[in-house]
């Protein structure tokens, strides 16, 4: 299987100049691992100003109970796309993005 | 649990003439506003034609009350009469197949234990999801073994009056693992609580199935399933209830019963059967599933209607919601000479800390003997009740790959995550991960707005917007008008119009379609995904569809083998196009891919150039790119794509008169057409995954007309409707209105 190295930081900044994509084959990879699964327990984007403000966020334990919300707010859904990926890279790698 | 103001109507869909009526919750208490809209656009993104309305003088237009209206959700069953007195000596006993046991809550089972007053008996599945009885305000009694997870279990309660006894027992069906099937465990009460059992009549409150009473209402809600639950009399020994239990006719006629309901009669409605003749006859609340595989299930039989007894179950969900029931806070009588269209009542009210907003949608179609357009506007309702209040980022684990995308959560995804009661779509899962098979209209459905997510109801006044802007007079018709008149509705218009995504459908509402464009009618299919699933909507109960995922398809959940037929009708669910209805038969294209990160355009094919399809492309040149721009996606082709294909019905003369190929590794092509896994299914790899637009004439001087695409309608208002999605779509429109006949 594959496996994120997360020292890769050409994959990372292909992700922060075109979030949309078309992606190259690897990052491809990189985000089916990074999306895998329940997003219950991981960063999510919550549009906090519609088509103007996001924040990151996370699900509560189990439905009907409250979202958090933490970090910086963005002023685009690109900037906020951004940051998800950044927050997945540690949660899934257990590292730090080697991007800013 | 609601604390904005929400609000629904008592249906979508009103003639001119008719009386629809409004119900509101607004917590914060104090006066909201109403006014009445005529929505043109409720697109209000920076990219969008923005929102559009004309303010409509109307008598609702003024100031009322606000007042909490709450909603009570889950599922059980209720009793005209009480249900059976519960004195002396009884035995419960059932056969349960429980989805959530460890829920952390209790779960009754059966009984009439009322938790207001701590009074009555019930058996139950506990926090600790171990079976257990409720006895008066008794310490709780439970097994020592939990129950299994998605395992029949025969379990029952046997109360001795005169032994001052209580009995538990259960046992798993299909054991496999270490230990013993059977758990059982007798309690002498303390003499207090016997008596109170032994009180009898007047303590506890209403018998309920798959849940117990909090006062006048139900609580302690069921996951799982419950079949042939009886009440016998007497206290019974183990190997009685071993001989009862596993055979309802000789429960039914056992000396002393009380009650045994029969789950498999009625199922197609909401009356609870109970066929040991003493009258306890029942309803189910908020719609449980039925047709569900019963305990004694043997693959024999995948139709329910064809072998009832092995359907005897009903599976209950704590989150469960048919009809909200709040009050009507006002009605409008839509005024006789009011033209068609696309309404709201708009809501406002100056909140604590916010302001609200609320929108219900109304569709205004013509009235009797009024004059009707030439030209209609199909609203998919059904799909936007199988899309109602959707929960897929809680749902699915498999959202984000399948979308592409991290998960965005809108103001009114988080205020569904975060407050459960709203119902759900035939797209999620319940609490206890069983799929959704039941929608409602009859509660707010938060999806279904303008100023939302630009999927369905809001991507449609793309439509409603583009018509105001080519200045076409049409009348607004929905599925929920198609499946009650069928053709009827149909037959006057020379052209119809679809949404942009009409994927839900009945066998009448697809005949009648079909009928249509094979009476001479012009059909212009203006999206992509449509006539997929085959649907039903309840022969009784307004405003709920079912839909059972079965078989194959992109389906958020998977039907259990056995539970392919639907409940309402008897009909089996699933795809049209394993039915021999594909799509492609009606609109000559058909569901073929889909991808939600960015949309592609669409190039002429030589088809384009035959004379048959010049009015299509007047004023458009013969290498124009088309489509590479719009709202959905940033172009014209894209989100879910149709394809054309000769052996899947397809006219032999349809002309595919252009087409998008170039789609991202984020469209998959649909997993229904390939047998095996393999890699390349996606935009890069598949050449299964494209757009075709296709064009051809039918029977009686009709013809069809599909884009096939979702993102088609949101390129219409591109540089002020002057582009050549626009052009195409008005050329196709306009020589459709025309009587001229097409010549096949």
């Amino acid at each position: 299987m594959y496996r994120i190295d997360p020292a890769r930081a050409d994959l990372a900044r292909e992700y922060k100049a075109r979030p949309n994509g078309p992606h190259s084959a690897e990052l491809q990879k990189v985000l089916l691992i990074l999306r895998w699964g329940a997003t219950r327990g991981k960063s999510v984007i919550l549009v906090t100003k519609p088509d103007r403000e996001w924040r990151l966020g996370k699900f509560g334990p189990k439905r009907g109970t409250p979202m958090t919300e933490y970090g910086p707010t963005y002023s685009s859904a690109k900037d906020a796309s951004w940051a998800c990926f950044r927050a997945r890279w540690l949660e899934t790698t257990g590292q730090e993005c080697p991007v800013e | 649990m609601a604390e904005r103001l929400l609000a629904y109507a008592d249906r979508i869909s009103a003639a001119a003439g008719e009386r629809i009526e409004i119900k509101v919750s607004a917590p914060e208490g104090g006066a909201y506003q109403a006014k009445l809209i005529r929505l043109i656009c409720g697109d209000d993104s920076p990219e969008g034609p923005g929102f559009k309305a004309e303010d409509i003088p109307s008598p609702i237009a003024k100031s009322y009350p606000a007042r909490l209206q709450p909603i009570h959700f889950g599922s059980h069953v209720e009793f005209h009469k009480g249900g059976p007195l519960l004195a002396g000596s009884f035995t419960f006993f059932a056969m349960v197949w429980p989805t959530l046991p460890l829920k952390g809550a209790p779960q009754a089972i059966m009984g009439n234990f009322d938790a207001a007053n701590r009074s009555g008996c019930s058996l139950l599945i506990d926090a600790s999801g171990r079976l257990a009885v409720q006895l008066g305000d008794a310490p709780l009694l439970h097994l020592d073994k939990p129950m299994v997870e998605r395992q029949w279990h025969l379990v029952s309660l046997a109360f001795d009056v005169a032994a001052g006894t209580v009995t538990l027992r259960q046992r798993v069906l299909s054991h496999r693992g270490p230990g013993d099937a059977i758990a059982e465990t007798t309690r002498r009460l303390e003499p207090s609580d016997a008596a109170t059992a032994r009180t009898g009549a007047g303590v506890g409150g209403p018998f309920r199935i798959a849940a117990w009473s909090a006062g006048e209402l139900a609580a302690a809600h069921y996951n799982g399933k419950i079949d042939s639950p009886a009440v016998i009399g007497r206290a019974l020994d183990a190997e009685t209830i071993e001989t009862l239990g596993t055979d309802a006719k000789a429960a039914r006629a056992a000396s002393g019963v009380l009650a045994a309901w029969d789950f498999s009669q009625g199922i197609s409605g909401t009356a609870v059967t109970d066929a040991s003749g003493n009258g306890h006859q029942g309803r189910i609340v908020n719609l449980p599933a039925r047709a569900m595989k019963g305990w004694n299930w043997d693959g024999s039989a995948y139709d329910w209607t064809k072998a009832p007894e092995q359907y005897g179950a009903i599976h209950f969900h704590d989150d469960d919601l048919y009809d909200c029931e709040w009050e009507t806070d006002f009605a409008w009588d839509v005024p006789k000479d009011l033209k068609s269209g696309v309404y709201c009542v708009q809501l406002t009210q100056q909140g604590r800390s916010e302001a609200y907003e609320e929108f219900v949608p109304i569709c205004v179609r013509p009235g009797p003997g009024q004059k009707r357009n030439k030209l209609a506007l199909l609203i998919p309702s059904a799909s936007y009740w199988a899309y109602a209040n959707h929960q897929m980022p809680s749902s699915w684990t498999f959202n984000e790959t399948s979308m592409g995308v991290f998960e965005t959560m809108t103001a009114a995804d988080r205020y569904l995550e975060e407050h459960v009661g709203f119902g759900l779509s035939t797209y999620d899962n319940h609490s206890d991960g069983s799929g959704v098979c039941y929608s409602s209209s009859l509660r707010p459905v938060l999806n279904m707005r303008p100023k939302s997510h630009l999927w369905q109801f809001n991507a449609d006044t793309h439509i409603t917007d583009w018509l105001e802007a080519e200045q076409l007079d049409y009348d607004v018709i929905t599925d929920d008008d198609l499946e009650r008149e069928g053709l009827d509705i149909l037959k006057d218009y020379r052209c119809v119009i679809t949404g942009t995504h009409p994927e839900y459908y009945t066998l009448k509402m697809l005949d009648a379609v079909q009928a249509y464009t094979d009476l001479g009618g012009r059909l212009v299919y203006l999206g992509a995904n449509g006539f997929y699933w085959r649907i039903a909507y309840h022969q009784e109960l307004p405003g709920v569809i079912e839909h059972r995922r079965a078989e194959d398809g992109m389906r958020g959940w998977i039907s259990e083998g056995g539970e392919y037929y639907m409940s309402f009708t008897g009909e089996l669910g699933g795809l049209w196009r394993r039915m021999d209805r594909a799509p492609q038969l009606l609109c000559g294209a058909g569901f073929t891919a889909q991808g939600f990160d960015s949309a592609s355009s669409y190039k002429r094919r030589p088809e384009s150039f035959d004379p048959r399809a010049a009015f299509i492309f007047e004023g458009v040149g013969k290498d124009e790119v088309i489509g590479d721009f719009g709202t959905i996606g940033g172009g014209a082709a894209g989100w879910e794509i149709d394809r054309a294909d000769l052996a899947l019905g397809t006219p032999r003369h349809a002309l595919i008169v252009a087409e998008a190929t170039e789609f991202s590794s984020a469209y998959h092509w649909v997993k229904e057409e390939f047998n095996h896994t393999h890699s390349a299914i996606d935009g890069d790899t598949c050449p299964m995954v494209r757009c075709d637009m296709v064009f051809f004439e039918t029977p009686k001087g009709g013809a069809v007309f599909s884009t096939s695409s979702i993102s088609w309608a949101g390129a219409l208002a591109h540089a002020g409707y002057k582009n050549n999605v626009a052009r195409i779509t008005a050329n196709v429109v306009r020589r459709f209105l025309d009587p001229k006949p097409f010549e096949l």
